[in-house]
């Protein structure tokens, strides 16, 4: 089976504010380095680091919000390194995202059914209002969401709600892959599960692809097919799931698993004081 | 005026973000004597602007041809031919006064227009592209700031002429960086919004982008400044007719009319005091109405919590010699209700009917997610509470002994210490972190300055931060956040509490960080014995450290008991749901177990089962009377391990109880 | 903290480069100087002798020459109206405005910060209303008619002050009173505006449970992270004094700074004189700026990083 998505040996790095020009030598501090990763289609991959690991800068370079310095990308065996201007466009149309804060990520003063028709007016998929409107209510039914809402705002509809619509909205184009950027780690738990759920669903319905980035691992069990592990812009691990789980090889990987707080761990046992009545 | 607390309840306490740091979205009502003053400042505004377009109709004299014989009359304002009087040339001052305003009306419109929409444009593309374009735009208007502008307007006018499209261009000149400078610092601060980010990511074009996102966002603050510059400017032509640099005679503008009549001021006094008076209303007015545009924006949004260092605890004073010293629960809670005004002016119930008993050296877990109350209930018990909240309970008790919320309050910061859930906002930017620990120690421990010093040292040490020597002179933007969070432990032990409030303090952190500080907490405790109340919404880390847990939800108490019985087997449905639903990197299970629905929002006071609607169990009888916690069955023959739950059908689960 | 302050001092430098040529050419491209500065019926051969003694005959390019190798000796030329060396003239007159702009804002920080203090500890409330109509009101009144109406009142009819000239303390109190007006004003607004906010920040509702009373708070803790916003608007409020906005103050009260020299220049059409007036002025600007950036830089630690 052919990758939906392939990276290979990729590099991403910034400039260091302050250096460079009059000050001397420009300094570069590298967010992704050396990363090679697969996405094949209908599957999730994982990708788990902590703050300052790069994942958040990997996920948006595939979406070609960053160029890398070096490496390759490549989209249905199509070199997309470092796409601009039509050829981006065209990557976009197929490649979306979701992201963490579900908060943030709706524009306050337009309506949903506007946020969600947004991509298929800029591209100009559809000829007509109604087109657009119908597609707009089946994306909402896709989500779990009743297409009558369509005409509110955000505030009014729960964090939950809006991840729903935020997910609505990355369907729009009918991509073939979802970068989903954190995109439980603002939910309740309740709720987290939902979302799951909901984005398991449509990978089956739809035969989407994910990259799942997430500090989660507990989360990141429940959806992924293969988790990628990283550490300070490079992947140190990156297996089947059950694997990683079950046999992790880097030290990173299992201080990692060594540090989630677990339901399987020990109590702390009653405290010494007697009860007493209420 | 403060933040109503259903936005953080609804949002998410603990979930994401900093409660303590909620900064609010969306307008704030205004107080009402601003609001008065406002439409009374546009209506005035409205009424200078009519009478200036239409001057030629309204003023009663002419402004330029004045009855010499009628000079320096005073105001007949009953019965005389001139309202305001004459002045010096026998002009009315009324009708100079209206066309006064015209003028100065018409060159304050154009300016701002003028500087308005080249600043605005040049802010705009210099925010949005960036790069070069943006520094030379920036320099350019950073310079143009430095310059002695008043004085250079001056020479240009005094060069060129004061006729008035060179005022008008020249005042403009020095108006357009202030859009400018707005406007980029908008549109940087806007182009970081998720959603403008998520519009460019799905492949909105740029001008579809400045359209719908940015534009809208950014009028209210450019209204303002336009309004207080529109303010500004017709300060700046008054001041300039005034030194005979703008409005020439024998037309009328504000500024003139004082200049030429200032002689005459100790006998005329009206020929300056009027046009003077006209211009101050006027120039008021504007800065109001500016006021108003900017609405909530003026007054910065409140946090979550404020506190009210006189507390506005309504629990009863009991009796004080009534009471008797045993040994028994650090501080036990009765009956605890918070509410606060609402977003609609309702009064939202956070908290109702909270009870919990805390023991010497042992860790609560205090269990919920967003809209449980729990973050609300620990943090009222201490005083830190949104504006206007109410606070009550029926008893609460220190180590027995009946007190107040007043005494409760006093006692912080010495027998009871808060950890919050982001450290780096919960410290004084701008101080080192060693001296505010040693601050606290002398304090509340009276210690002098040296003996402060050291003590900090070893507490910086004791909460694992090495070289504390070095670290003690530090700023807390030098620290990481698990440092950061360590330095916030040391402060919270340094007076040596007996109780300890910790609000969601791993939050925030990265797993292995937070593996660390949470072994620390459990370290510290052992060893000063203090006893913890810990607030979280992940049962992993509530489970690894808690002793005995309450689960919250919709403001109440639904269960609470030994940490191993509850986890083990939950009395609940909502405990056992939210077992389930938690994923757990251990679990072999595929599917997750979600709860329907949303979590319940504070908000009336609930009079029956809260969770009912989105209970597999629930039935009638739930949604209509109210499970009050008690004793469960199941568990009153085991000693020891006494629970409490409020449910109808807590025989229900016992059978298909989680065992996890 | 060294490299710094150099790019200021440069950047400084530049600026005070920008505004001289600035005045340079609009005083000789916008007009002919010599048109403007003789009288109506003179003769040519007025003009051009006053074209020679200017040195307007020479190309523009020399012109900038012997400005710019005059001006590296410090000599600004010779006034026309005064005949007299610029930079000499103007020196005289900067202690005056130098007072003048000190003693206001002396005022405006030492009367208005505690009012934006006072007004911020209970937002919405009377004080507060009190305190910022108060506070609104001096910053829209125009700062000549307020200096007229004070002599009006205190100079004619309590005759307390003297309404004109300078002298002694007693010269100052009413031109000064003028100036910090709507300085001040604006100063307890941002003061008010901030320590509003800083209230709200978390570390001091923590501080607030660590069982600290307001005022230790405020002392020990929210004045310093206040200082940085004041600091600023304080070092922009007295630049612009110093560039101009003394202007008319002075001239209410004929108060011989150098603000007063300006108006009179500027009647006489003096572009020597302008010229130097002018780039004093600037030097104080980025002076003021300098200052101001240093002490936030020291205050916040923070600035460094950035």
């Amino acid at each position: 089976m052919s990758d939906l998505l392939e990276l290979d040996d990729v590099t991403v790095q910034f400039a260091k504010r302050g250096t460079g020009g009059l000050l001397g030598s420009r300094e570069y501090l590298k967010a992704v380095s050396g990363v090679s990763l697969s996405i094949s289609p209908g599957e999730t991959v994982g990708l788990i680091g902590e703050s300052g690991s790069g994942k958040t800068t990997l996920g948006y370079t595939i979406a070609g919000r960053y160029r890398p310095e070096s490496g390759s990308i490549r989209f249905q065996g199509n070199d997309v390194t470092g796409a601009r201007g039509r050829e981006l466009r065209e990557l976009r149309s197929n490649i979306q995202m979701i992201f963490q804060d579900p908060f943030t990520a709706l524009n306050p003063r337009r309506t949903i059914g506007d946020s969600v028709a947004e991509p298929l007016v800029s591209y100009r998929r559809l000829s007509t209002k109604r087109e657009v409107h119908d597609r707009v209510a089946e994306l909402l039914e896709l989500c779990g969401l009743p297409a009558s809402l369509s005409n509110r705002k955000p505030a009014s509809f729960s964090g939950g709600q809006r991840q729903r619509i935020g997910i609505a909205r990355a369907l729009a184009l009918n991509p073939k892959l979802v970068i989903a950027d954190e995109p439980t780690s603002a939910l309740d738990v309740s709720i987290q599960a939902q979302i799951i759920n909901l984005l398991r669903s449509l990978q089956a319905e739809l035969g989407l692809s994910y990259l799942f980035i997430s500090h989660n691992l507990a989360v990141v069990r429940h959806i992924a097919h293969r988790v990628a592990i990283m550490y300070r812009g490079e992947i140190v691990e990156i297996a089947p799931t059950d694997q990683i789980f079950s046999q992790p090889q880097h030290p990173y990987t299992q201080s990692l698993l060594a540090a989630v707080p677990s339901m399987a761990a020990p109590f702390v046992g009653t405290s010494k004081c007697h009860e007493s009545q209420i | 005026m403060s933040l109503t607390a259903a936005d953080g309840l609804t949002s998410g306490i603990g979930l994401d973000g900093d409660p303590l740091a909620r900064v609010r979205r969306g307008r704030r009502r205004l107080p009402s004597s601003t609001r008065i003053l406002g439409y009374l400042s546009i209506a005035y505004l409205v009424l200078v602007c009519v009478a200036a377009v239409f001057a030629s109709s309204i003023a009663p004299h002419s402004p330029i041809n004045g009855v010499l014989p009628d000079r320096l009359l005073s105001p007949g304002w009953l019965h005389g031919k001139y309202l305001l009087g004459t002045d010096s040339l026998g002009r009315d001052i009324l009708s100079r006064i209206i066309y006064g305003a015209r003028t100065t009306l018409i060159i304050g419109f154009s300016v701002v227009v003028l500087s308005g929409l080249f600043g605005t444009v040049a802010g705009l593309v210099a925010g949005y592209r960036g790069g070069w374009v943006d520094q030379v735009i920036m320099r350019v208007a950073d310079a143009q700031l430095a310059f002695p502008g008043l004085l250079l307007t001056i020479i240009v006018i005094g060069v060129e002429g004061p006729s008035t499209p060179v005022l008008i261009v020249v005042i403009a000149v020095y108006g357009w960086m202030v859009y400018a400078r707005l406007v980029r610092a908008l549109v940087l601060r806007l182009r970081e919004e998720q959603f403008v980010r998520a519009a460019e990511m799905s492949g909105s074009k740029t001008p579809f982008i400045l359209r719908k996102h940015l534009l809208p966002n950014l009028l209210p603050a450019l209204m303002t400044q336009a309004l207080l510059e529109l303010a500004r400017v017709i300060l700046v032509e008054a001041s300039l007719s005034y030194l005979g640099l703008g409005v020439q005679p024998p037309h009328a503008s504000w500024g003139l009319m004082v200049s030429e009549n200032q002689g005459y001021v100790s006998q005329a006094w009206w020929t300056v005091v009027c046009p003077g008076v006209a211009l101050a209303l006027t120039v008021l007015a504007t800065n109001l109405v500016a006021r108003v545009v900017a609405g909530g924006a003026v007054n910065p949004a409140a946090s979550q919590w404020a506190i009210e260092p006189s507390g506005q605890a309504t629990a009863e004073r009991v009796d004080e010699s009534s009471s008797i010293t045993t040994p028994g629960p650090v501080l036990s809670v009765r009956d605890l209700t918070v509410s606060f005004a609402g977003a609609a002016d309702d009064l939202v119930h956070a908290v109702q009917g909270v009870s919990f008993d805390i023991r010497p050296g042992e860790v609560l877990g205090v269990v919920g997610e967003s809209g449980s109350g729990k973050s609300v209930s620990m943090a009222s018990v201490l005083g830190i509470l949104p504006d206007g909240a109410r606070v009550g309970a029926r008893s609460l008790e220190w180590r027995g002994k009946r007190i107040s919320f007043e005494d409760l309050h006093r006692m912080r910061g010495r027998d009871i210490s808060i950890i919050f859930q982001n450290p780096m906002s919960t410290l004084d930017p701008l101080m080192p972190v060693g001296r505010q620990i040693a601050e606290v120690l002398r304090k509340s421990k009276k210690m002098g300055r040296a003996a402060a010093r050291a003590r900090a040292i070893e507490l910086l040490d004791l909460v694992g931060i090495p070289d504390p020597e070095q670290r003690y002179r530090q700023f807390p933007f030098e620290f990481s956040g698990g440092m950061a969070q360590r330095v916030a432990i040391a402060l919270a032990v340094a007076p040596e509490p007996a109780l300890l409030v910790a609000d969601e303090p791993t939050t925030a952190l990265d797993v292995t960080v937070q593996a660390q500080v949470l072994s620390l907490l459990k370290e510290v405790q052992q060893r000063l014995d203090i006893a913890i109340i810990f607030i979280t919404h992940d049962l992993g880390v509530v489970r690894g450290i808690a002793h005995r847990c309450l689960v919250m939800y919709a403001g109440r108490v639904v269960e609470e008991g030994p940490t191993q019985s509850l986890f083990e087997a939950a009395q609940h449905p909502y405990t056992a749901a939210l077992i389930a639903a938690t994923p757990d990197v251990n679990d072999r299970r595929d599917e997750l177990a979600p709860i329907p629905g949303d979590p319940a929002v504070a908000g009336a006071p609930t009079l029956s089962c809260a969770f009912a609607p989105r209970c597999s169990y629930s039935t009638e009888v739930c949604r209509q009377d109210l499970p009050i916690l008690q004793i469960a069955a199941a568990s009153a023959t085991e000693p020891g391990r006494i629970r409490r739950v409020a449910c109808w059908h807590e025989d229900s689960i016992v059978e298909a109880g989680a065992h996890r | 903290m060294t490299v710094f302050v150099l790019r200021r001092l440069v950047h400084g430098a530049l600026v005070m480069l920008a505004v001289t040529l600035t005045v340079f050419f609009v005083t000789r491209l916008l007009t002919d100087p010599v048109q403007v500065m003789t009288p109506i019926g003179a003769s040519p051969a007025d003009k051009a002798a006053l074209t020679e003694k200017l040195g307007l005959s020479h190309s523009l390019w020399s012109q900038l020459g012997t400005f710019f190798s005059q001006l590296v000796h410090g000599d600004f030329g010779r006034s026309y109206w005064q005949d007299a060396p610029a930079l000499s003239l103007v020196g005289q007159r900067i202690p005056k405005t130098l007072e003048l702009v000190g003693a206001g804002l002396l005022i405006a920080l030492v009367g208005f910060i505690p009012l934006g203090v006072f007004a911020s500890l209970r937002p919405g409330r009377l004080l507060d209303n009190v305190i910022s109509a108060f506070c609104l009101t001096g910053v829209s009144i125009a700062p000549f008619w307020l200096g007229t109406m004070l002599i009006l009142g205190f100079s004619e009819h309590l005759g307390w002050f003297p309404s004109a000239g300078s002298g002694g303390l007693r010269y100052l109190v009413l031109p000064a009173v003028t100036l910090a007006l709507p300085m001040g004003g604006r100063i307890a607004l941002i003061t008010r505006v901030t320590m509003v906010e800083q209230w709200s920040q978390s570390y001091v509702v923590a501080l607030r449970a660590r069982g600290y009373g307001s005022a230790r708070i405020i002392m020990a803790h929210l004045l310093r992270n206040v200082m940085v916003p004041i600091l600023t608007l304080a070092s922009y409020e007295a630049a612009f004094a110093l560039a101009g906005y003394a202007v008319v103050v002075e001239t209410v009260f004929a108060w011989p700074g150098f603000g007063q020299l300006a108006i009179q220049a500027v009647q006489q059409r003096d572009i020597v004189l302008l010229q130097a007036i002018v780039f004093i002025a600037a030097l104080f600007v980025v002076a003021a700026n300098l200052i101001a950036d240093l002490a936030c830089r020291v205050i916040d630690p923070r600035t460094k990083v950035a």
